[in-house]
């Protein structure tokens, strides 16, 4: 299936110009019955030789915690990377809203059908339909698993679990804990973890950054680690790599992801020859904290729930906008969401009302210090239901606010805008979650496969948990089952030879010497991403966001400064080298936005757009399913030679695509 | 650093094996920090409530040389061995609560070898971080305590002008006939000497801020602190520690102000 | 209630409804220490151009850009979600953890908090246990061994029953989370002057106490966790409550009350039943 990796054995996989071969792998069968199938079929490994086997997990949260602690309660041994102090840092944890399932203790028609249904809708049809239905059907399990471990999800009077609608689903299908669904979930996971470590059955290595993916005959043999405390550069052999690295909405500079996430491991795995699919999908989350300066590091996310109760507005005129917000009457406030969408309002999807506020900002009339800001108002709510209702709803969000702003949300309206929160695409992934690098397999929200163009609220945790707990366990073992255990020494030509590569980038940073830090060179390449490549793109913004993009890259090796040494912490350091990445990583995400000539879920391209009843453009999407309804594969060609772009074909045998509309 | 590298600091409690003998388990048990704690607090209530029946017994003072000459006599003559019983339990009690809180706070010492250069709290009351330090000074007057009045060993009472007796040949025939010894003038004889006074107040300030923290914190460290009764705790805790502070003092200062005048002609 | 609401109005109309902020000017001292067996110092900074609206961490962040530029090394220190819930970040500011402000992790503390012309004193934590790696970062892997120890329900993934199999009373649950919300930073032995870290082992005991799926291991996880906790080398608690006051999660001393609940049961139970 990677001929091309394959073939080029020692060499980098770019020496021919074979194509690569997309390999889904989707077991045959109705829908809803491939994952019992395949679980049915698959090979098994008896007990006493899975210890032969050595699994190199990188990452740890969801999706990496759950996946190394049940590997290793399976009789693996494990491998587990993280570059934080500890596995119970990563970013997961920061989640707030829940976890969906489809357990219909409401019993309020939901089903795994549905589930599956809603997410593949989310998605505006582009993800793999086998996967998501898999997706829904573990959703049942996770809850069930999480419970065991004392997840201390939410629960009613009688004693039962609790459950909210989110994101505008018509379900109450979410589970959470207070505001703190992902700390909770994760810390459950990061205790069988623990648990595992304690047992002496993984092997945890923090403060530990994955540089490079070791491929030996085109399969994965090992990875190259940075101590990020001694700096030691160091490689691990094992049978199996498992990506667990996250998301690159980092790649945007300011996102409401951690500092630290960055997309280095996984793009380096694409440099060895993973394809990566849909760099393009980025969601955008409506209800952020607004930027208050140039000294900001990231953006702070508020729950969406905020829109249940809250009222979007800017001025009407631009004359209004330096104005104390409780001034302007009502007749000079432009209620633009419940305008533009009167059936929908003020709970319009994600994309849509992050596009509007865009919109109103780019005519002048955002508000804030930045004017780069929408009002979320909730004098209304507060005169309808009392403030201590609003109190005990938001009480959390609205002290959130006030610390980060120092603003009375109860006074004064909440000013929020949109922000990057999620990347929908990843290292492209078969059914069994292999990229096209044999041995190397993708989890969580480094892979692409579920959510499609656009992901549903509380369905990251989801997809995380079920990826580590109940679908790698099942194909990773069927994988290994066909294969000889053993591991490659790491005195291998191969292992040195990548080993020396990812060492000497290190000594080239340090090298320049420039004047710039890491810091305003990510800045920068922030700028460009968000503003060129960002809720709204068009042919030529892409086109410039391109040069601009190389022109910084340029300007990167020339000038950037990174003071120290490689032997100890040296965060400037750490962050030059992700930053390298996120500018040719950048590159990658323009070029497929570029290549997607539709609209479809967050990808949207304002070429693209649906003809409203006035015969203009109406802000919606407009996919093109003939030429579109496919997941793009980048295969990497070499330093100087642009990505190769393969196609996947999506059928839908089940959910039938169709246009979507929030009028 | 690898999480796996183990235990840094080999202190601490060996493992609890489940199938282990009793010794290892008591050892281990005295050995970790809440085992340790557990029995320094409860040594110190049993430390509390022999204070607490030692102050009533010695308010007998009041009622004059009779009534606290016989129940010193009732004490150490009718309760015959269970005396020794007593006197080796209380000196167990003691003995533990400050060997344990002693050894607790060496190896806490060791928990910060670096300290802060800029000094803050926000919560923590004087009396909480100075438990050792009240507590030697309670230990060492506990010693002064029974040096001056079980071992007659610091002064002696001056029961004529010229003629000072020590404590322990003091004498009283009760109304029964029978000759006892005289805790009472002993008791006057110490506290009208104004350094005696002086000292034995100060202690007891000492004990007060001791017992401040120490009353309520034990209730927490044997768990029985919740919500609900957290500030009722606080309260018995203040009211014990005052209440042992005003009785004491009482006594100190009202043999001083002649409540209980001396049986003797002293001047 | 609308006469109210309106003179408030009438009050504000005209006002700037964000106040422009003035810079700040403060002068740092922040602990450098190269590595972990190094000598370290406390080294002045005076830094300005400071907003108010800027994060402790961002505020850190200018520092490092200013030290960066003039080619010296930034200053290390552990940071990654910046909204309070990783638990990475950890400073000990003007003596107190997590600075001034109360249930606040250090990058959620605003340079509001400070006024132009302070003197801020910046220190890592301190405790044998958290030995620093450099500057303000320490290695706090001891806590991931206290709950390698015991910190867990040992169920493995599958064959759970089903979430609802077992009610749970709300006001379990809610005891439950509260404990649970404890976010690992470490403040509570860095306040402590016992340098103890009983709140973080009691918060996970706690939680683990008042569930269902925690009672069959309830027992040997309060002895074991306390006997890790005291072979890391951590101090004893002795009921200052100066963690409660620390912890950026406002988590109660009654867990550690709850902790030693089953200390005595698990003791009384290993006594009795043998």
């Amino acid at each position: 299936m990677v001929g091309l990796a394959r073939k080029a054995g020692l060499g980098p996989p770019y020496e021919t110009g074979e194509t690569m071969k997309l390999e889904p792998k989707v077991p045959g069968g109705p829908l809803a019955e491939k994952w019992t199938r395949y679980k049915q079929d698959q090979r098994l490994i008896n007990p006493a030789n899975k210890a032969r086997f050595t699994v190199a997990v990188v990452g740890t949260g969801l999706a990496g915690g759950s996946a190394a602690a049940t590997l290793a309660e399976l009789g693996y041994r494990v491998l587990c990377f993280c570059f934080q102090d500890s596995p119970r840092r990563a970013h997961s944890i920061a989640a707030q809203g829940g976890i969906n399932a489809a357990k219909n203790y409401r019993n309020d028609g939901d089903s795994v059908h549905r589930l599956y249904y809603d997410t593949v809708k989310g998605g505006d049809f582009r993800s793999r339909e086998a996967n998501v239905h898999r997706l829904a059907e573990v959703s049942v399990d996770i809850i069930d698993q999480c419970v065991a471990q004392g997840v201390p999800f939410a629960r009613e009077y009688g004693g039962l679990l609790d459950t909210r609608s989110f994101g505008g689903a018509q379900l109450q299908r979410t589970f959470y804990c207070r505001g703190q669904t992902g700390q909770q979930l994760l810390l459950g996971a990061y205790q069988a973890l623990a648990r595992q470590i304690g047992y002496g059955a993984v092997k945890m290595y923090p403060r530990c950054e994955m540089l490079d993916l070791v491929t030996v005959d085109g399969r994965a043999r090992g990875i190259v680690t940075r101590h990020l405390e001694t700096g030691k550069v160091e490689s691990f052999a094992a049978d199996a790599v498992v990506l667990a690295t996250g998301g690159y909405a980092n790649a945007f500079y300011l996102s409401t992801n951690a500092n630290g996430c960055n997309v280095t491991a996984a793009y380096r795995a694409h440099k060895r020859g993973a394809a990566f699919a849909n760099p393009c999908f980025t969601q955008i989350h409506p209800t952020c904290i607004p930027v208050s300066g140039d000294h900001q590091a990231k953006l702070t996310l508020m729950s969406e729930s905020l829109r249940n109760d809250g009222r979007v507005w800017v001025p009407k005129s631009q004359g209004d906008v330096g104005k104390h917000p409780t001034s302007i009457p009502d007749a000079g406030r432009d209620y633009f969401l419940e305008r533009k969408y009167p059936s929908y309002g003020n709970l319009a999807p994600r994309d849509i009302s992050s596009r509007s506020a865009k919109e109103v900002c780019d005519e002048g009339r955002g508000v804030g210090p930045s004017g780069r800001g929408v009002y979320l108002d909730f004098a209304d709510a507060i005169r309808r239901q009392g403030e201590n209702r609003i109190r005990e709803k938001y009480g959390n969000l609205f002290e959130m606010y006030e610390r980060i702003t120092a603003e009375d949300a109860y006074r004064q309206p909440m000013r929020i805008y949109p922000a990057l929160h999620y990347t929908m695409g990843g290292l492209w992934v078969d059914y069994e979650l292999q990229s096209t690098v044999p041995g190397l397999f993708v989890i969580g929200e480094a892979n692409f496969s579920d959510h499609g163009a656009n992901r549903l609220g509380a369905s990251a945790l989801m997809q995380g948990l079920a990826d580590g707990y109940f679908v790698l366990p099942y194909t990773l073992t069927n994988w290994l089952a066909g294969q000889r255990p053993g591991l490659t020494p790491t005195d291998h030509p191969e292992f040195k030879r990548t080993e020396a590569e990812a060492a000497d980038r290190l000594k080239k940073l340090l090298a320049v010497k420039g004047k710039k830090t890491p810091v305003e060179f990510h800045r920068q390449l922030g700028q460009v991403l968000w503003d060129h490549v960002g809720m709204a793109r068009n042919r030529q913004s892409l086109e410039t966001a391109l040069q601009k993009i190389r022109a910084i890259r340029e300007e990167f090796w020339g000038n950037v400064s990174v003071p120290g040494n490689d032997l100890d912490l040296n965060s400037a350091l750490e962050r030059a080298n992700r930053v390298s990445d996120f500018m040719e990583f950048g590159e990658l995400l323009t070029r497929d936005a570029l290549a997607r000539e539709e609209s479809c879920g967050a990808h949207f391209r304002t070429e693209y757009q649906q003809t409203g009843d006035d015969g203009n453009p109406n802000g919606e999407c407009e996919r093109d399913d003939d030429h579109y309804q496919h997941v793009a594969a980048w295969e990497y060609a070499g330093p100087d030679r642009d990505p190769v772009r393969h196609a996947e074909p999506l059928a839908f045998e089940v959910a039938k695509p169709t246009r979507r509309s929030y009028k | 650093m690898s999480s796996a590298a183990g235990p840094r600091h080999p202190k601490g409690p060996p493992r609890i094996e489940p199938t282990g003998r009793a010794l290892p388990y008591l050892s281990a048990l005295l050995d970790s920090s809440v085992g340790a704690k557990l029995v320094v607090a409860l040594t110190g209530l049993g430390l509390v409530l022999f204070t607490a029946f030692h102050l009533v017994g010695n308010l007998k003072v009041f009622q004059g040389p009779a009534a606290i000459n016989g129940y010193a006599y009732f004490l150490t003559h009718d309760l015959g061995i269970l005396i020794w019983v007593a006197r080796a339990g209380l000196l167990g009690l003691f003995a533990l609560h400050v060997f344990l809180a002693l050894r607790l706070h060496s190896r806490t010492a060791a928990a910060r070898p670096v300290p802060y250069r800029y000094h803050a709290t926000v919560r923590a009351s004087a009396a909480s971080r100075s438990m050792v330090l009240s507590g030697v000074v309670v230990g060492l007057f506990v010693l002064f305590h029974l040096a001056h009045y079980t071992f007659g060993a610091v002064k002696g009472a001056e029961v004529e002008p010229g003629r000072v007796v020590n404590y322990l040949d003091l004498k009283y025939r009760m109304p029964s006939g029978v000759e006892v010894h005289d805790v009472y003038s002993m008791v006057v004889a110490g506290f009208t000497t104004p350094w005696v006074v002086a000292l034995y107040a100060a202690a007891q300030v000492v004990l007060f801020v001791h017992l401040l923290h120490g009353v309520q914190s034990s209730f927490q460290t044997l768990g029985l602190k919740n919500r609900r009764f957290a500030p009722a705790i606080r309260a018995l805790g203040f009211l014990v520690a005052f209440g042992i502070l005003a009785g004491n003092l009482l006594i100190v200062f009202g043999v001083l102000a002649g409540w209980a005048p001396p049986i003797h002609k002293s001047a | 209630m609308e006469r109210e609401a309106a003179a408030e109005t009438a009050a504000v109309q005209g006002a700037d409804p964000h106040p422009t902020h003035h810079p700040m000017k403060l002068t740092l001292h922040v602990w450098r220490q190269k590595t972990r067996t190094a000598p370290g110092e406390m080294v002045t900074y005076p830094l300005d151009g400071i907003s108010p609206e800027q994060s402790f961490l961002e505020m850190l962040d200018h520092l490092n850009e200013t030290l960066i530029r003039r080619g010296e090394e930034p200053v290390a220190f552990d940071h990654d979600c910046r909204e309070g819930i990783c638990g990475s970040c950890a400073l000990m500011i003007n003596g107190l953890a997590h600075g001034p402000e109360r249930g606040t992790a250090s990058c959620q503390l605003h340079m509001r908090s400070f006024r132009d012309g302070d003197h801020v004193y910046v220190e890592p934590w301190r405790a044998a246990a958290f030995p620093v790696v450099k500057d303000l970062a320490t290695d706090r892997s001891a806590f991931d061994r206290i709950i390698a120890a015991g910190g867990f329900v040992g169920v493995n993934t599958g064959g759970a029953p089903d979430g609802n199999a077992l009610p749970i009373a709300k006001v379990d649950q809610d005891r439950a989370m509260d404990a649970a919300a404890c976010i690992g930073c470490g403040a509570c032995v860095a306040a402590c002057p016992n340098a103890s870290a009983m709140l973080f082992v009691a918060a996970k005991v706690s939680h683990l106490a008042q569930l269902p799926q925690g009672q069959p291991e309830r027992r040997e996880r309060a002895q074991a966790m306390v006997g890790q906790h005291d072979r890391e080398g951590f101090g004893h608690c002795t009921n200052i409550n100066e963690c409660q006051a620390a912890c950026p999660k406002e988590i109660s001393v009654e867990h550690i009350a709850q902790l030693n609940r089953d200390y005595v049961t698990s003791t009384v139970s290993a006594v009795v039943k043998g």
